[in-house]
Parts: structure tokens; C-alpha cells; sequence
């Protein structure tokens, strides 16, 4: 299954290296990756688009732990803006 | 003040007191602002002695432990005690220094991409990029360290930051997060499944003492009356010899542990991760349980197996939520009988030589019931787990996760001066002594009281034992007969040291270790053969324990 996760990251060393690193340590093969900054220059916009056979909550829970991560979405397949509930994924 | 400067009186205002190092060209300016702070430097022989000094003093106390390094080989040194720290959900931070911001980046002298290198290893890693950001760094680290499910932390400070005028106080300390409340409806789910349970087995691990949920633990297990056992990170939470506590399940659980929960109906998981050393083969764990599963960390809820109901939060207030009165007494009784047959065997398996088994058991009627035993990894690992009796997490040590051979000598430096009122003895192999052996001049240099104990059986006793029972006996890279002499090397550190061969000598050994003033080791000879009983194979189910025979 392929799905997309937007989320909020803070502007920091390695922030965008932690989440790539957890998508490939958990299971989750990347698809595509688009990042923005925010307009006040202090956040990322992320788009990651990733695959896996696994459940997405399993990436969604790890992500959600990182520091400077917010305004996390999951949308079912990529494209389709539909979010993901954690029940309905797990 | 400067960016050093800075660092000490932040760490003195979170009442850090002690802290582990090694220092070097890029963290030297840090050094020389902890000459006029109160705060305690321990000189560590090298880096990984330093982090695993500083998770070992987090381990015992609870609170944060600190360790520093300087650049490049320093920092990469500290990487297996941070990694240690993770696995294991220790409060740590680690600060490094690094080579100037103007030259990150040109392969300087002592330059490497610790940042890079922690990610994978810490929960949180800051690169201080401008001295600015240094007091809100200082901050942030100590807060993600200690906060929810906690780790490590590192902070790489380029040297320049470290020289450069701060003009901010330390900020404020946050007070304690409390865990999220957990939906009332969840509970009654949960109380639900217990009341219509006639098996229940409370299966718990080390996230009830990150979540300082013991005394809840406990009122919940005695109010329910259910049947308990334990992850190696779990040792504690009930005291040994209490009539729930059915002992440490998993790979080298007893029969009794692992047998109840084949058998069981529900599976209360509390604080733990379904870890594979403690399901074996997953899919035939548990096999007719319902799982409430109750930890703080959502990661770790379904993560596994599925939870029936999943309780993610607080767990005290949870665990004092359910508790009530069950009427499973058949059941408890079953389980009763169950520990007094296959309870860990009274031999670890040694005809010849010192049994460990009967040893360890000598070691625990002698010390204070509240002593701390720090382990390396290995088979002593495994025979600590099973035959010493513990009354509480705090007081067993172990490399549970990351399984860091090397941990236990510099980790039992951290418990004593984390709880200097405390006997702390370091149980190793013969292995694993060697891999931080130069710890023994840190314990001389400060004459901490520290008792090491090495079980020597000339092997890497594990390795050897899984060689005999999946590899067909074909022996490879495992013996280490040509050991130094033990009491020598201590000695030579300015330790005294004995050796104990013989059965009938070792209750009078082992009082003079634990009354001997200062540090000192017991060279422990053990039989080769001697094996961890009972054992299941990796990727077997539970059921499949082999109990092994006596050598």
C-alpha cells in the first residue's frame, strides 16, 4: 500500500533525516518526498509518500514521538485525501 | 559567561550532581569551567566506560544521567552506552564537544558527524549551531531525557559556542509531564475483559518503573490476586517470593512462567513490548489470550500483537482504575502449583565446579537484601535474572536491550555514587570483564566500594551454549582459555582479589568480599559445560523449552 503523511517539522539539524531514517528502519519504502518551509521560515511543510505491506500506524506512532513534529496527517493512498484512522489501520 | 560556563550552571540548576567523562581538545573549555562547579567529575578510562558510568547512575537513582565527551573519537565511544540508554529507556544526556562551526564540515582534526551518528541511537539529538540556541538546547535535553517514556539526548557544542559570551541564565525547569489520562470507556473495556477473564496472567516489564507506577503495580496485582510474571527489565516489580510473582518469562523464563501464559485467557501487558526474547516464536504466544495492553508509549500498543483493548498513558492511575477483587482462585492455585514444580531448577547445571545457581543464592544471603547487582551479558546474565532474589527494579541493572557486553563494570560505578548507602556488586563473565576492564582503575581512583564478581568458564559461555544446541556442537571463536589471571589484573589496579574453586570455600569468599573495605574482586572458576536451563531455541515457540540436564 502506498499512502502519503503530511506533517509539520521544526527547522532543525536532522529533522528531516530522522523522519527519512524511521520510514526505512520500520518497514516503509520511500516513494517521494516534497518539503516546503513555512512562510515564517521556521518550519517544514512535509509531504512523504512511502510503501509498505505493513500497517501505516506503525510509522504514524514512531513519527508522532519525534520532537519539533506536529499537525501530523495520514492519508490512505497517495493522492487520495482520505485520513487514516488508527483503528482502521492497525 | 560563556558557553561552558553556561553548561555548568545549567546542570547545577537541575541538581546534577556527578557527572562521567573524558576529555579532549573540543570539549576542553567545558572542562575548564567544572573547575569552579561543584558538580563531581568522574574520569572514566575511556568513553563508553563514561556512558555507561552515566545511564548506570540514571538506572539506579532515576534521575538523569550526564556524560561528556570531546569530538570525533570520543563521541563515537560514546555511541554504544547512548545506544544502551535508548533500548533501555534511560534518562541520559550526553554533551560533546565539536570542532568549530567554521570548520564542520571540512573533515577537521577529531571531526565526525556525531549528530548523523546518534540519530539512530538517541531520542533526541541537537547540533548548537549558534550560542543563542545553547540555553534553550540545555533545556530541551534534560526535558525530552526525563519526559514521557524517557532516553538519551545528545548535544554536539562546537568549541567556539562553548568559548562564546552567553547572555542567558539557565531557563526554568519544567515540572514532571503527567501521562494522558486514559478514556474512562477503555477502562471499562479493560475491567470488562478482567471480570469475564478465568485465566488471567499480568504480563509486566520495565515501563512500570519509568512510569514510577510500582506501588500502584503492586496494589493491582494484590487486589486482582492475578497471576504475574516478568521481563528481565521487569525483575523487581514484584519482590521475589511473593505468591503472585511467577518469575521471568521468555527465552530463558521458567517453565512455570512460560507455561501459564500459553494457558491463560487474558494477558494483562503492562509496561512491556512483546519483545522477542520474551514471546519467542510470536505467533504461537499466547495463544488463547485476549491482550489488554497498558503502557505510555503508543509505539509499542499493536506495535507486536494486537491488543484486545489498548490503555495508552498514565499508568499508575490506570492500574489503581482496575483494580478489584478477581474470583479466579482455581486458577491461582493451578499457577502456584505450577512455580513449586518448574520454577528455575536449583542448579544451573554444573557437576563440577562453582554453580553459579548455588553461588548466587550464597551471594544474595549474604548482602543487604537491598543491594544493587549490576550484570554484563551473557550466561551470568541470565543466571542473575533467575536465581537472585530482587524487591525492586531499581536494584537490578542490565543491559536488557541493547544486551552491551562491557556494562556492567562501569554501570555499577554509576550505582555507587548514584547510591553511595547502598552495597553494589558488578557480576560479570569472563567475557564481558574484559570489554571495560579498564574501569578497575576508575573504582581504585575514587575507592568506591564497588564488589566485582567474575564467573569464568574460559568460554563466551551464551555463544558457546547456542553453538552446542543449534550449531551442532561445531564450536568456533568461544574459548577463552587463555584468560589473563584474573586476581593479577585486579591487583595490579590496586585491587585485592581472590579466587574461589572450591564449593565449600565459597560462603567464606564471599564474606570477605563483602567485607572488605573499598573495591575488590572474586575470580569465580566455573565448569565450560555449565548452560542457562531452561532455554528456547530462537524462533521456537514457548512451549518448546528444553530444560537442559546437569553437565
Amino acid at each position: 500500500m502506498i499512502f502519503d503523511i503530511q506533517m509539520q517539522a521544526g527547522r532543525a539539524p536532522a529533522t528531516l533525516e530522522r523522519i527519512l531514517q524511521a520510514a526505512r528502519v520500520r518497514g516503509f519504502e520511500l516513494q517521494g518526498l516534497d518539503v516546503r518551509p513555512t512562510i515564517d521560515g521556521r518550519h517544514y511543510r512535509v509531504r512523504l509518500t512511502v510503501e509498505s505491506e505493513l500497517p501505516p500506524v506503525r510509522l504514524i506512532r514512531q513519527l508522532e514521538k519525534q520532537v519539533g513534529i506536529s499537525g501530523l496527517t495520514a492519508l490512505l493512498e497517495a493522492g487520495r485525501e482520505a485520513p487514516v484512522s488508527a483503528a482502521a489501520s492497525s | 559567561m560563556n558557553g561552558a560556563e553556561h553548561i555548568t550552571r545549567a546542570l547545577e540548576a537541575r541538581g546534577i550532581d556527578t557527572i562521567f567523562g573524558y576529555p579532549g581538545g573540543m570539549i576542553m573549555p567545558l572542562y575548564d569551567a567544572l573547575i569552579d562547579s561543584p558538580i563531581r567529575h568522574i574520569l572514566c578510562r575511556h568513553e563508553q566506560g563514561a556512558a555507561f558510568a552515566a545511564g548506570g547512575y540514571a538506572r539506579a537513582s532515576g534521575r538523569p544521567g550526564v556524560c561528556l565527551a570531546t569530538s570525533g573519537p570520543g563521541a563515537t565511544n560514546l555511541i554504544t552506552g547512548i545506544a544502551d540508554a535508548h533500548l533501555d529507556s534511560v534518562p541520559l544526556v550526553a554533551i560533546t564537544g565539536q570542532v568549530p562551526t567554521a570548520l564542520i564540515g571540512t573533515d577537521a582534526f577529531q571531526e565526525t558527524d556525531v549528530l548523523g551518528l546518534s540519530l539512530p541511537v538517541t531520542k533526541h539529538s541537537i547540533l548548537v549551531r549558534r550560542s543563542g540556541e545553547l540555553p534553550a538546547a540545555i533545556e530541551e535535553a534534560f526535558r525530552v531525557a526525563t519526559a514521557g517514556r524517557p532516553g538519551p539526548v545528545l548535544v554536539d557544542v562546537p568549541k567556539d559556542i562553548l568559548l562564546a559570551e552567553v547572555d542567558a541564565d539557565p531557563l526554568p525547569i519544567a515540572g514532571p509531564e503527567a501521562g494522558e489520562t486514559i478514556a474512562p470507556e477503555a477502562i471499562a473495556a479493560a475491567r470488562t475483559l478482567l471480570r469475564s477473564s478465568h485465566r488471567p496472567v499480568i504480563y509486566a516489564g520495565g515501563g512500570v518503573t519509568l512510569a514510577g507506577a510500582e506501588e500502584a503495580f503492586h496494589r493491582f496485582v494484590e487486589t486482582t490476586g492475578i497471576p504475574t510474571v516478568l521481563t528481565l527489565k521487569g525483575i523487581g516489580n514484584l519482590p521475589d517470593g511473593h505468591q503472585l510473582n511467577l518469575g521471568m518469562l521468555g527465552m530463558h523464563g521458567s517453565v512455570a512462567a512460560n507455561r501459564v501464559v500459553q494457558e491463560c485467557d487474558l494477558l494483562v501487558v503492562v509496561g512491556a513490548r512483546f519483545d522477542d526474547r520474551v514471546t519467542g516464536r510470536l505467533d504461537r504466544f499466547a495463544p488463547h489470550a485476549r491482550v489488554v495492553h497498558l503502557d505510555g508509549d503508543a509505539a509499542q500498543v499493536g506495535k507486536l500483537r494486537a491488543a484486545d483493548c489498548a490503555l495508552v498513558g498514565a499508568i499508575a492511575p490506570a492500574l489503581e482504575a482496575l483494580a478489584a477483587p478477581l474470583d479466579i482462585e482455581g486458577w491461582r492455585r493451578h499457577c502456584r502449583a505450577l512455580h513449586g514444580m518448574e520454577g528455575f531448577a536449583a542448579s544451573a547445571g554444573a557437576a563440577v565446579g562453582i554453580d553459579p545457581a548455588a553461588f548466587l543464592r550464597r551471594l544474595a544471603a549474604a548482602a543487604e537484601r537491598r543491594a544493587i547487582i549490576s550484570c554484563d551479558v551473557g550466561q551470568h546474565q541470565m543466571w542473575v535474572a533467575q536465581y537472585y532474589p530482587f524487591d525492586h527494579p531499581r536494584q537490578h541493572l542490565t543491559s536488557g536491550g541493547l544486551g552491551a557486553m562491557g556494562f556492567g563494570l562501569p554501570s555499577a560505578i554509576g550505582a555507587q555514587l548514584a547510591r553511595p548507602d547502598v552495597p553494589v556488586v558488578n557480576v560479570s563473565g569472563d567475557g564481558s570483564f574484559l570489554m571495560n576492564v579498564q574501569e578497575l582503575a576508575t573504582l581504585k581512583r575514587y575507592g568506591l566500594p564497588v564488589k566485582v564478581v567474575v564467573f569464568d568458564n574460559q568460554r563466551l559461555g551464551m555463544v558457546r551454549q547456542q553453538q552446542e544446541l543449534c550449531y551442532d556442537g561445531r564450536y568456533t571463536e568461544v574459548d577463552l582459555s587463555d584468560n589473563p589471571d584474573f586476581t593479577a589484573v585486579a591487583e595490579a589496579f590496586g585491587l585485592p582479589a581472590r579466587r574461589v574453586s572450591e564449593a565449600a570455600a565459597v560462603e567464606e569468599a564471599i564474606g570477605w568480599c563483602l567485607r572488605t573495605p573499598g573495591p575488590c574482586l572474586l575470580h569465580v572458576p566455573v565448569a565450560a559445560e555449565a548452560n542457562v536451563w531452561p532455554m528456547v531455541k530462537p524462533g521456537h515457540a514457548n512451549e518448546e523449552m528444553i530444560r537442559g540436564t546437569v553437565a
